[in-house]
């Protein structure tokens, strides 16, 4: 009897413990960039640099940006 | 530095960018900009991206300009500078001119340079009337990105 109590109590622990890392991985929105640096290398004066950074949603909620600022 | 966002809102699971473009001219040596994305991920509020260059000047001039200073009638009216090649990227210096009549300009390849070495020499016109004088001179080069040097120049013709 005391081993099927532990039993059930451990599977449910285990679910629980499951639940919670589900639940926080994908609550909210959640923004994963592919790269976050681009180095160009040597470059000459005067030639124009463009790079594209490129990010996904990884959670479940809408991902608003809501402001882009550069140097 | 310019940047385009794709979209401001992101669906689950889908994919959004942000476009960089920066531009190098007037830069010199290592350049870092830097991009700050403020988002409503409570993990990620703020994302910080990296552009990074070395950027080298494909010509590098002995002097930016020319200062005939004062001149006289003893005074010698020609004055160079050198253009050097500074990145082997195989841009060449294709022809010089000047912005106004009063200064004529020849380029000529520096002895032993192979052609990555150009001497412009800059002479103002004989028969000038007394006063100040300014201008530029246009150089011509074959690179895709500088293509043209401006050189000015000035001086003051007293008698």
């Amino acid at each position: 009897m005391m081993r099927m109590l532990n039993i059930g109590t451990g599977t449910m622990l285990v679910l629980m413990l499951s639940m919670c890392v589900a639940c926080q991985m994908d609550s909210g929105p959640r923004v994963v960039f592919d790269a976050t640096m681009r180095d160009f290398g040597k470059v000459v004066e005067g030639q124009p640099l463009k790079h594209r950074y490129t990010f996904t949603n990884r959670g479940s909620a809408p991902l608003n940006i809501e402001d882009v600022r550069s140097t | 530095m310019a940047t385009l966002l794709g979209a401001k809102r992101i669906g689950p699971g889908e994919k959004g960018y942000i476009q960089a473009s920066l531009d190098t001219k007037g830069l010199r040596n290592t350049v870092k900009k830097v991009i700050t994305v403020s988002t409503n991920d409570p993990r990620t509020p703020l994302v910080v991206l990296t552009i990074v260059a070395d950027v080298e000047r494909e010509f590098i001039l002995s002097q930016r300009e020319i200062d005939f200073g004062r001149i006289d009638s003893s005074s010698g009216r020609t004055r160079e500078l050198t253009i050097s090649q500074a990145a082997d990227r195989g841009s060449r210096v294709l022809r010089a001119e000047s912005s106004l009549e009063t200064a004529k300009v020849r380029l000529e390849p520096v002895n032993g340079s192979d052609g990555h070495q150009m001497r412009v020499i800059v002479s103002l016109r004989e028969r000038l009337l007394p006063g100040y004088y300014f201008g530029f001179i246009v150089v011509h080069t074959s690179s895709p990105y500088i293509k043209e040097i401006r050189i000015a120049y000035r001086g003051r013709i007293i008698g």
